[in-house]
């Protein structure tokens, strides 16, 4: 589909119905190839892992947003769509070319962004105080079968022997010999991830979720800052110096 | 006294040439297959919807009455290759494996009709991967006394009568993923229909539809639906069928149930695909034959579809039947008779 194609159901919101989360979300970029009307088909329900074990219903997404009522979104935006795994199944079914994914993820960014995600995203808290400190987002201790109820029994029997595997999976190879974090990454390279979230006001916007994680990853870098500053500076100057020859 | 080429020997293009001859007007009819009344025939239809009588009581007197009438030239096994002049006085070349003639004709009428829409691209139904599931037209064949399986409903994988038969509507319509917007304007009711025979037949089995809309709008259609639910207890859920696998040798659909609000996976031996209506390849040889328009999908294109509904983009080109879009039996007969008091009417002044 080319940019210049007309949608009229996008076009109608600036100066007709909805509050402002549906505004703010019918702006988006996205929903204009997103929405087409829907046809309450059920395909999309039908192929959705997170309908299959979740109080959550891509077709519900789609219906909302042409509603349009502001109460019924603002209740999504706290809760349900923080169930979609953004799969795209939705999309690459839907008879009308419509995609709750993408409709999902606008909607996600908006309720960051006007402060509507604390509480679906506190069950997150593990996972981006992980990211923030160490580097990557999911460790085998956390994978345990309460909090997937999706897993099969053959996932069940791996998870319980996870730390067996690793050792043999990785012998030789020190910092892949844990499960409280996937892999161990260099001091260095976790406090140059975090420089950047900070100057790229990444963090600012975590903060608006889990404030307290910003104040653990500050005290972080600080605690690191002179040893690591010196390294880099250790580095440019190398690199300086390869330049050279 | 002039005369008429018709191209396309089904239900429209036959009764057309019968009208028009009983007129006292030559036609020339152009088939491109061995055998006359279109896709009626091809899938050997058994018993039309919505009075379950017989197809052959309909399309029998439609085709003697176009073998018995001498005013009617009939070409089998023929294509019209090229066609020059204009209205009233066309050149058209008309091929078979024999050789090229040509005829002029005063006009000429395009009934080239419909062809069924082929699941294999909706993949996630498994059309062409798993055997036991099967078209609504491979049904009809079925359910005919004199097709492959002799009247009986039987799982091509194993020759087994199925007991647990669930039905899509909508295969190849109402579906941008395929391009196909519209609706197929037949498969509500042929489903329907198809159910109530199998019910009929094999009172034991189960029969499930998944619609997103039971679209009943001919004549009797609401009425067979009705009798479908109420005599026959065939069973409609309401949401569309979204994917099949294969678990332990048997099929499972997907679907939403959208009234319950809940995703269902269902466990059957036979899964009937109601595929809709596509514009033919012959249609869409015939339009570039004849260079007139065809329509976002491939259909012919009326001149104008409230005030000439057939006449073609070009002066002295008809058309008329399921080369149009999708459309029903009675229809096609109410066209061809429509179109061929058109053409009188045009070639008599
Ligand atoms: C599964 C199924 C079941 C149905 N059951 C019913 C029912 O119960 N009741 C009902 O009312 N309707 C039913 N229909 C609809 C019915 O099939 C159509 O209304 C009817 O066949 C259309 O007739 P037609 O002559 O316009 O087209 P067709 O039947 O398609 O005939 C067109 C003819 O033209 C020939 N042709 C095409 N191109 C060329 C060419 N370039 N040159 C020469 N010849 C050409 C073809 O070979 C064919 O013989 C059903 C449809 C489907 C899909
Ligand atoms: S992208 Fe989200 S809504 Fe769409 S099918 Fe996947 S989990 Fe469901
Ligand atoms: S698949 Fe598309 S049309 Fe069908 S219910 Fe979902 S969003 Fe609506
Ligand atoms: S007639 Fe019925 S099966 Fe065919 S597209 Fe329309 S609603 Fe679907």
């Amino acid at each position: 589909m080319s940019e210049e194609t007309k949608n009229p159901i996008t076009e109608k919101i600036e100066n007709t119905k909805g509050g402002h989360f549906y505004k703010e979300i019918m702006k988006d970029f996205r929903i204009k190839e997103s929405l087409h009307g829907c046809l309450n088909c059920g395909t999309c329900v039908a192929n959705c892992p997170a309908a299959a074990f979740y109080d959550y219903s891509p077709r519900e997404v789609c219906q909302m947003m042409i509603e349009g009522d502001e109460e019924t979104i603002e209740e999504y935006m706290k809760g349900k769509i923080w169930n979609c795994a953004q799969c795209y199944s939705c999309k690459y079914r839907c008879p009308k070319e419509n995609s709750a994914a993408d409709i999902v993820m606008a909607m996600r960014e908006i309720a960051v962004r006007e402060g509507l995600a604390a509480e679906a995203l506190a069950g997150y808290t593990r996972i981006a105080k992980l990211v923030l400190t160490r580097g990557n987002q999911l460790a085998p201790d956390m994978l345990s079968p309460d909090a997937f109820p999706d897993w099969g029994p053959r996932m069940i029997e791996l998870s319980s022997k996870k730390m067996e595997m690793r050792e043999e999976l990785f012998e030789g190879f020190p910092g892949m010999n844990v499960v409280d974090r996937a892999w161990a990454a260099e001091d260095y390279t976790i406090y140059e991830m975090q420089k950047i979230w900070e100057e790229s006001g990444a963090l600012e916007k975590v903060g608006t979720v889990f404030p307290f994680l910003v104040d653990i990853v500050q005290e972080d870098m600080e605690d690191k800052a002179e040893e690591m500053d010196a390294k880099i500076e250790e580095k440019k100057a190398k690199l300086e110096a390869s330049k050279k020859k | 006294m002039k005369t008429v080429l018709v191209i396309g020997g089904g239900v429209t293009g036959l009764k057309t040439a019968s009208e028009l001859a009983e007129m006292g007007y030559n036609v020339s009819l152009v088939e491109k297959e061995d055998y006359l009344g279109g896709q009626v025939v091809r899938h050997k239809y058994y018993k039309l919807a919505p009075d379950l009588r017989l197809a052959g009581d309909v399309i029998d007197p439609v085709i003697k009455a176009v073998e018995s009438n001498s005013n009617i030239k009939v070409h089998k096994h023929s294509h019209v290759v090229s066609v020059s002049g204009s209205a009233p006085e066309f050149k058209a070349k008309i091929k078979n494996s024999k050789g090229e003639t040509e005829e002029t004709f005063g006009a000429i009428v395009v009934a080239t009709g419909f062809d069924h829409f082929d699941p294999t691209v909706k993949q996630e139904y498994g059309y062409g991967r798993f055997k036991d599931v099967v078209t609504n037209s491979e049904v009809e064949e079925m359910l005919n006394p004199n097709g492959p399986t002799k009247g009986e409903l039987k799982r091509p994988s194993d020759g087994k009568v199925p007991k647990k038969i669930a039905i899509f509507q909508c295969v190849g319509s109402r579906d941008r993923q395929v391009g196909n917007p519209y609706c197929c304007r037949v498969g509500c009711v042929v489903s329907t229909k198809q159910a109530i025979e199998i019910k009929e037949k094999y009172p034991d089995s189960e029969v499930y539809v998944y619609y997103m809309d039971m679209r009943m709008f001919g004549r009797g259609w609401e009425e067979l639906y009705g009798k479908a639910m109420e005599e026959y207890e065939v069973i409609f859920t309401r949401g569309r069928g979204a994917e099949v696998t294969l678990k332990n040798q048997q099929l499972s659909l997907r679907a939403e149930e959208t009234i319950m609000d809940r995703p269902i996976q269902h466990s059957v031996d036979m899964i009937i695909l109601a595929a809709g209506m596509a514009a033919g390849d012959g249609t869409i040889e015939a339009a570039k034959v004849l260079g007139i328009k065809q329509n976002d999908y491939g259909f012919l294109a009326p001149k104008d579809d409230f005030l000439s509904p057939n006449e073609s983009s070009k002066s002295g080109i008809y058309i008329a039947g399921a080369d149009k879009g999708p459309m029903d039996i009675e229809n096609c007969i109410v066209e061809g008779a429509a179109v061929a008091a058109k053409v009188a009417g045009k070639l008599k002044n």
